[in-house]
């Protein structure tokens, strides 16, 4: 077991709707910050990663940003395939932005902000290899700031037992800096397999907001293990 | 004709999630894309496929008279009711 660089924890947002997090209210965050042209075509998900990830940056400019999402625009997606299925004409605007990388795009472009992203999608796991990405990236490049977005909705009905996950939206702003409370990321194989019961985001979010030191979260293939230090001076 | 046109402003403002417009703001001689509205290409296609519908007419996607008729509300409502004819 190795530890990754620490992370300092400039800034954190988030919205859910699980009701059993701080964070959680019934109405989708509707991404008040992102002018109204480009607003009236966001998908409800990417509104989720948008809202979280402009209020966790306040307008500042990040290096490099990760957008990681478990199912990304599936529901946009089985929309346009059930279009397609019934000889209807697609939805060019709905078209344009089914893709996993839309929000990433789309921050890009509120933002006019032509830093490097990337996406990522790596099952219950996927949170876990976005702080992976963001310490790597920290590790080279110290001196920057690193944007982690995390966001799903759960898929549709269509694909069965895997949609009882809610929907939500973590951003998280990460640099080397001094005076901001620190993550320190470990990780291991899991021996016995365990099924995540809920988006792993949302089980760091518990963690990081309860103010413990440590924080554990199995998923059936790695045990992620956090450890948080407050270096307030 | 003032129909026609009041119906197209409302389907180009429903089609397009364009929340903030009433029909009224849209003058229909008035380009729609770029100036005027300010709307896109891919706008261009939504709203074709919309008129397609509503209207039943049938368009070229590549025809220079199709981008002749959707140069404003009005030049829109003249195609339509040419169509209908």
């Amino acid at each position: 077991m190795k530890n990754l660089v620490n992370l300092s924890v400039e800034s954190c947002s988030a919205w859910t709707s699980d009701p059993r997090l701080s964070e959680a209210s019934d109405t989708p965050p509707d991404a008040a910050g992102v002018p109204p042209m480009i607003r009236r075509r966001l998908s409800s998900l990417s509104k989720i990663a948008l809202s979280v990830a402009l209020e966790c940056v306040e307008g500042q400019s990040v290096e490099y940003s990760i957008f990681c999402s478990r199912h990304g625009e599936l529901q946009r997606t089985t929309g346009l395939l059930q279009e397609l299925a019934q000889g209807n004409e697609l939805s060019p605007a709905a078209f344009s932005q089914s893709v996993h990388n839309s929000a990433a795009g789309l921050f890009s472009i509120v933002l006019d902000c032509p830093s490097t992203s990337t996406s990522i999608s790596a099952g219950a796991d996927t949170f876990g290899y976005g702080l992976v990405e963001a310490a790597a990236h920290l590790m080279l490049n110290p001196g920057e700031k690193v944007l982690l977005v995390a966001f799903d909705e759960p898929p549709p009905d269509i694909f069965g037992t895997a949609s009882r996950d809610p929907a939500y939206g973590v951003a998280l702003l990460f640099s080397g800096a001094d005076g901001f409370p620190s993550l320190q990321l470990r990780l291991q194989p899991a021996a016995d397999p365990t099924e995540a019961t809920e988006p792993l985001a949302l089980t760091f979010l518990r963690f990081w907001r309860s103010g413990s030191t440590a924080g554990k979260a199995p998923t059936n293939r790695i045990i992620w293990e956090w450890k948080r230090h407050d270096n307030r001076h | 004709m003032e129909n026609l046109e009041h119906s197209i402003k409302t389907l180009i403002i429903e089609c397009l999630n364009l929340e903030e417009i009433q029909p009224e703001d849209i003058d229909s001689n008035a380009s729609l894309f770029v100036e005027g509205l300010g709307l896109d290409s891919i706008d261009a296609l939504e709203l074709g496929i919309a008129i397609k519908k509503k209207f039943q007419v049938t368009l070229n996607a590549d025809s220079r008279e199709t981008r002749d008729h959707f140069s404003s509300v009005k030049s829109l409502a003249r195609f339509i009711a040419s169509q209908s004819d």
